[in-house]
């Protein structure tokens, strides 16, 4: 990296320092709506007890998990909320707030990671889409088409009944989905940086194609990429949840919100609680997951840089 | 009723309420506009040109805006005293206004005869055919062709979107348009075209025109008088003579200066000093003080007012004060 | 005009193809063997042979691909591996009744969204307009199913007003049964449409033609109608036709939670069962539907944004 920065002219290096300011530009303007910080600490928390379940499971070896979270103790069923159980117990009598906590990971983790492979794979094929231009542009972006021809919802079954059900399959589904959206996202950003005039001065010094991505195109693409990222995550997990839900993603015994749900619709009459409050779960999440994309998308408006 | 002037602003203030400050937009504006006259009002952009129109309108948004004191005589009657529906009927068929841009100030889903219809049909009762006739009728003073009157606004040019806004507010053939900028945003031989558009129209329909602008270029050739705007405030009002000729306002003396010249060989343009002051927070005593070449002591506490340098030519400046030496000697 | 609609349409039919192409290559992939499926694992080893040589499930998958779209452009869809009936008979069977719950759900959101993003726009920053907010803003952010599981317990279970699943029959029941479900699915909807509807009249609000409108000295009321509304129509539309898209998967969960019998839920039962051929079928009807859809949005458009209207105009 050293040499890049010996070999371009001063005016190039400017984009670079820009970039660190915008970063804690865009953190100062966030800061600024209450409601998207209050949904990244909220997010904070949840992302914080997850971990805080992972170092349970490898301390305690599973144990703890198997016994609280997967273990039936038919007894205690469908408690409401006590002392012992802050959300109650569900139909088989497992603590409800545990298997909440424990079910993060395939909600939120999930989510992320299924649009970070998006992002990844779609953002390769955008670029390339963009970089190469005509020929190649356009068979990707046909392909994509054929993608964005189907309802997103629909292209996820499609997968799932191709590889059936569980997680990683689910998974895959989610992040097949939304690769057209970061390809776009991609292939546009590539296309605004190619023709500025930067480039041909980089190009002149002997920069390389990647050099170009990595300095031009990457920095100029984090902004809707954060953005559209936040809001896919949101997106992502609704999707997981509902395919959960209908049986076809995550399977039982996991504590998956959206299994959770679709389990608690037998017992609606007597015990609402396993109804209402893994959904509220879910909301949340969701609902942070869009106050911090719309805070954001606020916060990177480039109209609002002084 | 026996009137001189069709409109008179007596002492008008304005403010707008923000979440930065109070913004003083008009600090007591006078002015008057006789039948038939143009009078040209100068100023730099957030002299508070267009809160004036606006005012005169009626189109200050509640809130924020606020008009605190002041009159508005049209024709004797002060506007501020009628009711929203008597202000209706004045908008649009008594007084008129076209709007600075020309490209987005006209609804681009609407056909522009149904856009002049509008109009028509708001302030009497017409048939739609007659309307319709009327709107055809206007196309046709205004230069366009008839038949091109169901077609949409982005398939004419700036300088036709122009004339057909023109079209709009004389449609009803008003006694007074107030033009803001009409011509900025136009290139200069259309300018031209729209200027002597709009000085043939005024002579034929006898309407009163209150032109804004900060081109003196253009005061000079469409005038009759001329007001001079600084900070909320007219800081000099008199004949085009008087302005152009024996300007006496040290803001005055500053815009002509800046203005480069076909004839005189000039090293540098001479810029006035400093900048406008931010509305929030004007200037104590004299609002153009802190940029005057003459400013004195006196200047900062001064309650400023017009005085009379002829019948028809008055300065907002203490130099100008009658008992000026009374005051130097204290 | 025609011309517009004629270029679209072209445009959609290599796309569709494309689809048919992945779907069909897609589902392939699925485990088990089509021939158990149908015959049952009990079946002997010959009877399995000779239906996979009917089938012509040995010949080359391509093959096989062109055989599929050829009789899916006469009209065939295949039939059921479980139980012999036409996939297309089925599809259009269930269909309709999805369709009640979507329409409903888009006009449900277009009668409550459209009239609180106006006020809410006109309002800004007034109690109204960030009270809608939030509520839109959480409408936004609640998944479709646990919405409807909510308003199960609150108005069948608690309050016993309306049936809590089945599709009713007769004029009546039907409208009774179809209110939970439509409120559940077009609540993301109403909150989208909402949210846009007033970002969009923002927009048109601070334009200088508004300005002009009433100069005129013509009514509020009319300046909002007649020109703020036409104006900020147009990106509602398209707003109203990406909805479509996420309704059609929404409407696969509301049909879950409120047992209704429509395509959604044969298409979850299919998957479960591993009848192939329903699946297929329903996604490559589903996917055309969505595309005439869309096409049906973008000639709207057209239709209604003069800029595009004058280039075709007596075309």
């Amino acid at each position: 990296m050293e040499n890049i920065d010996k070999k371009m002219p001063e005016y190039l290096e400017e984009d670079i320092y820009s970039e660190r300011s915008l970063m804690q530009e865009t953190w100062r303007r966030l800061n600024k709506s209450k409601l998207a910080m209050a949904g990244m600490y909220f997010l904070i928390l949840l992302c914080v007890l997850s971990v805080v379940t992972f170092v349970i499971d490898v301390v305690t070896d599973k144990s703890f998990y198997n016994e609280h979270v997967i273990d039936q103790d038919l007894v205690n069923r469908l408690k409401g909320p006590s002392l012992n159980h802050i959300f109650g117990t569900d139909e088989f009598g497992r603590d409800i707030f545990l298997r909440i906590i424990w079910g993060t990971r395939y909600s939120l983790f999930m989510g992320i990671f299924a649009i970070g492979f998006a992002i990844v794979i779609g953002g390769i094929i955008g670029a390339i889409a963009g970089f190469y231009g005509r020929v190649t542009d356009n068979i990707l972006m046909r392909f994509m088409d054929i993608l964005l021809a189907m309802p997103p919802m629909l292209l996820a079954l499609t997968v799932v009944a191709a590889l059936g059900t569980g997680l990683l399959n689910v998974v895959i589904a989610v992040a097949i989905s939304y690769i057209p959206t970061y390809a776009r996202v991609l292939r546009a950003s590539v296309l605004t940086v190619k023709d500025k005039e930067y480039i041909e001065s980089a190009r002149a010094v002997g920069a390389s194609n990647a050099q170009i991505i990595i300095r031009f195109v990457i920095p100029n693409s984090l902004a809707p990429i954060i953005v559209q990222g936040t809001l896919g995550v949101a997106g992502a997990i609704l999707t997981i949840a509902s395919l959960s839900f209908v049986g076809l993603g995550v399977q039982p015994p996991l504590p998956e919100w959206g299994l959770m749900l679709s389990n608690a619709r037998t017992y609606m009459r007597e015990a609402w609680h396993i109804t209402v409050i893994p959904g509220i779960f879910i909301m949340l999440t969701i609902l942070s997951l869009n106050l911090m994309g719309d805070g954001l998308r606020d916060a990177l408006d480039p109209r609002l840089k002084n | 009723m026996e009137y001189e002037n069709i409109l008179e602003v007596r002492n008008l203030k304005i403010i707008y309420r923000t979440d930065d400050g109070v913004v003083e937009a008009l600090n007591g504006v006078n002015l008057s506009i006789a039948k038939g006259k143009t009078l040209g009002l100068v100023g730099e952009t957030g002299a508070g040109k267009t809160t004036l129109a606006k005012g005169i309108m009626g189109l200050i948004p509640y809130p924020p805006g606020e008009i605190i004191s002041g009159e508005i005589l049209y024709c004797g009657e002060d506007l501020l005293k009628f009711t929203e529906k008597r202000r209706r009927k004045i908008r649009g068929a008594e007084i008129s206004m076209i709007f600075q841009d020309p490209m987005t100030s006209l609804n681009p889903v609407m056909p522009v005869g149904k856009q002049i219809e509008e109009v028509l049909k708001e302030h009497g009762r017409i048939t739609n055919e007659e309307a319709k006739k009327g709107a055809e009728n206007m196309l046709e003073i205004v230069g366009i062709p008839k038949d091109r009157v169901d077609e949409y606004p982005h398939q004419f040019s700036g300088g036709m979107k122009q004339r057909i806004i023109i079209a709009i507010a004389l449609a009803c053939k008003p006694r007074l348009l107030i033009a803001d900028e009409p011509t900025t945003a136009l290139d200069v031989t259309i300018q031209h075209q729209v200027l002597t558009l709009m000085s043939n129209l005024k002579r034929e329909f006898d309407t009163s025109l209150l032109m804004i602008t900060h081109d003196l270029g253009i005061v000079a050739q469409n005038c009759d008088y001329v007001a001079i705007m600084y900070a909320g405030e007219i800081v000099e009002y008199g004949t085009l003579h008087d302005i152009f000729k024996n300007y006496k306002h040290p803001y005055t003396e500053g815009l002509f200066g800046s203005i480069p010249s076909l004839t005189e060989d000039v090293e540098r343009l001479t810029p006035i000093e400093g900048q406008v002051p931010d509305p929030t927070k004007l200037p104590k005593g004299c609002k153009f003080h802190p940029r005057c070449k003459y400013v004195q002591e006196a200047c900062m506490s001064w309650d400023s007012e017009m005085y009379n340098i002829s019948s028809e030519h008055q300065v907002r400046c203490i130099l100008y004060n009658p008992e000026r030496k009374s005051i130097a000697e204290d | 005009m025609w011309r517009y609609i004629l270029k679209r349409l072209l445009m959609i039919i290599p796309v569709l193809l494309g689809v048919t192409f992945v779907v069909f290559m897609v589902l392939s992939l699925a485990p088990g063997d089509p021939a158990i499926s149908i015959l049952g694992d009990k079946a002997s080893q010959a009877d399995l042979e000779a239906l996979r040589e009917q089938l012509g499930l040995n010949d080359p998958i391509l093959v096989q691909y062109f055989r599929y779209l050829g009789n899916i452009l006469k009209g065939d869809f295949g039939i059921s591996y479980k139980n012999q009936l036409s996939v297309i008979k089925l599809v259009l069977e269930r269909f309709p009744n999805t369709l009640y719950i979507a329409v409903g759900a888009i006009l449900f959101s277009l009668v409550f969204g459209i009239p609180i993003g106006i006020i809410s726009a006109k309002k800004q920053y007034s109690f109204i307009d960030n009270a809608s907010m939030v509520w839109a803003l959480v409408g936004v952010s609640m998944p479709v199913f646990w919405m409807g599981l909510l308003l199960v317990i609150v108005f069948s279970l608690k309050l016993k007003l309306l049936p809590s699943s089945g599709m009713g029959e007769g004029f009546v029941p039907l409208l009774k049964s179809l209110v939970l479900p439509v409120v559940a699915l077009g609540s993301y909807s109403l909150a989208m449409i909402a949210r846009m509807t007033r970002s969009s009249m923002l927009e048109v609000i601070r334009q200088d033609y508004i300005s002009t409108a009433r100069s005129k000295g013509i009514s509020e009321a009319q300046v909002t109608y007649r020109h703020m509304l036409k104006n900020a129509l147009i990106p509602i539309i398209t707003s109203v036709g990406l909805q479509f898209g996420t309704l059609m998967g929404g409407s696969i969960m509301t049909e879950t939670v409120f047992s209704w019998p429509g395509i959604g839920r044969l298409m979850v039962e299919s998957i479960k069962s591993r009848d192939i051929p329903i699946v297929m079928g329903s996604v490559v009807f589903l996917s055309v539907v969505f595309s005439l859809v869309n096409l049906l949005v973008d000639i709207l458009y057209a239709y209604v944004d003069p800029q595009i209207k004058s280039q075709y105009k007596g075309k």
